[in-house]
């Protein structure tokens, strides 16, 4: 029983992945400004959401520390983004990206809502890497060449740092390291 | 010249001698310094410092999300943007750090 839960599990974050990668491909005919500041909010905001959730259910301390530190981190990118559209005037859109990413987000937050103790903290973990990942690639594939305003191109090439930081801290935790060096 | 005034002679140029034999082997004690490390793009800038004891490290945030320098020996405040914290280098040794929050973050503070 037990393995039959994490292989439809598993199986739920690997369709993850392949929506979010297909969405990427669909995305490289180049999404307008607009679109990719609402695909940062969206992406940023599903996982402030993630997040939240983990924080609720998790018991595990590097676990929390994660989230706690995706929910910080994802919240001031997100003022940041609200800040940078406002002074470029740029309002923004959906796009099949941003929608795709939010259904898929979806299902995701179901299966977290659905899942307890370990069980739940390998999901949410493993959806951490996969889904940093998918963002990181997207932002370095479609949305940094894609941008036309100079500053937003700028600030998608200052944020990528912190995707790729997190996208290491997550195969820490999800190594079982969960610290660079033992305190 | 008296045998008196004669031994304070040579007692004067002794202590002569004796100050200026000190004040050749003295090193010149070098005044304190303050480095700066920039927290910035997620990296400790720069990322090897090497100071000397009395010397004192500002780390600086100018990320937009909040870091904490930790290491075995000191730990920093949570630092949010434009903030930052002081250290002053009080023992010697090689203290590597992260960030507490961002932990594949690391760099090195070295104490002479």
């Amino acid at each position: 029983m037990m393995k039959q839960k994490l292989f439809v599990f598993s199986c739920a974050v690997a369709l993850g992945v392949v929506a979010l990668t297909n969405n990427v491909a669909y995305a490289a005919e180049g999404p307008s400004d607009p679109q990719i500041v609402g695909i940062v909010l969206a992406a940023d905001q599903i996982d402030i959401d993630y997040g939240k959730i983990a924080l609720a259910k998790s018991k595990d301390k590097k676990v929390r520390e994660f989230a706690e530190r995706m929910v910080t981190d994802h919240s001031a990118v997100q003022k940041s983004v609200i800040g940078l559209a406002e002074k470029l005037g740029v309002k923004a859109e959906d796009s099949s990206t941003s929608t795709a990413l939010k259904s898929g987000a979806v299902d995701i937050t179901a299966k977290l809502n659905n899942l307890k103790g370990k069980e739940f903290n390998k999901f949410y973990i493993d959806n951490e890497v996969s889904y940093h990942k998918t963002v990181t690639d997207a932002v370095d594939a479609v949305l940094i060449p894609s941008a036309q305003n100079a500053e937003l191109k700028a600030a998608l090439q200052g944020a990528q740092p912190l995707f790729l930081k997190h996208l290491e801290h997550a195969r820490l935790v999800q190594s079982g390291s969960g610290e660079a060096m033992s305190h | 010249m008296t045998v008196r005034n004669g031994f304070s002679v040579l007692m004067l140029v002794l202590s002569t001698l004796l100050f200026s034999a000190n004040t050749a082997s003295a090193k010149p004690k070098a005044s304190p310094k303050t480095y700066t490390v920039s927290i910035k793009g997620f990296e400790f800038v720069p990322e090897k410092l090497e100071v000397n004891i009395g010397d004192t490290v500002i780390w600086k945030n100018e990320d937009i999300v909040p870091h904490l320098v930790d290491a075995f020996d000191f730990r920093s405040k949570s630092m949010d943007q434009s903030e930052s914290w002081t250290y002053q280098a009080k023992q010697k040794g090689d203290f590597p750090y992260i960030c507490k929050f961002h932990p594949t973050m690391k760099a090195e503070l070295i104490v002479h």
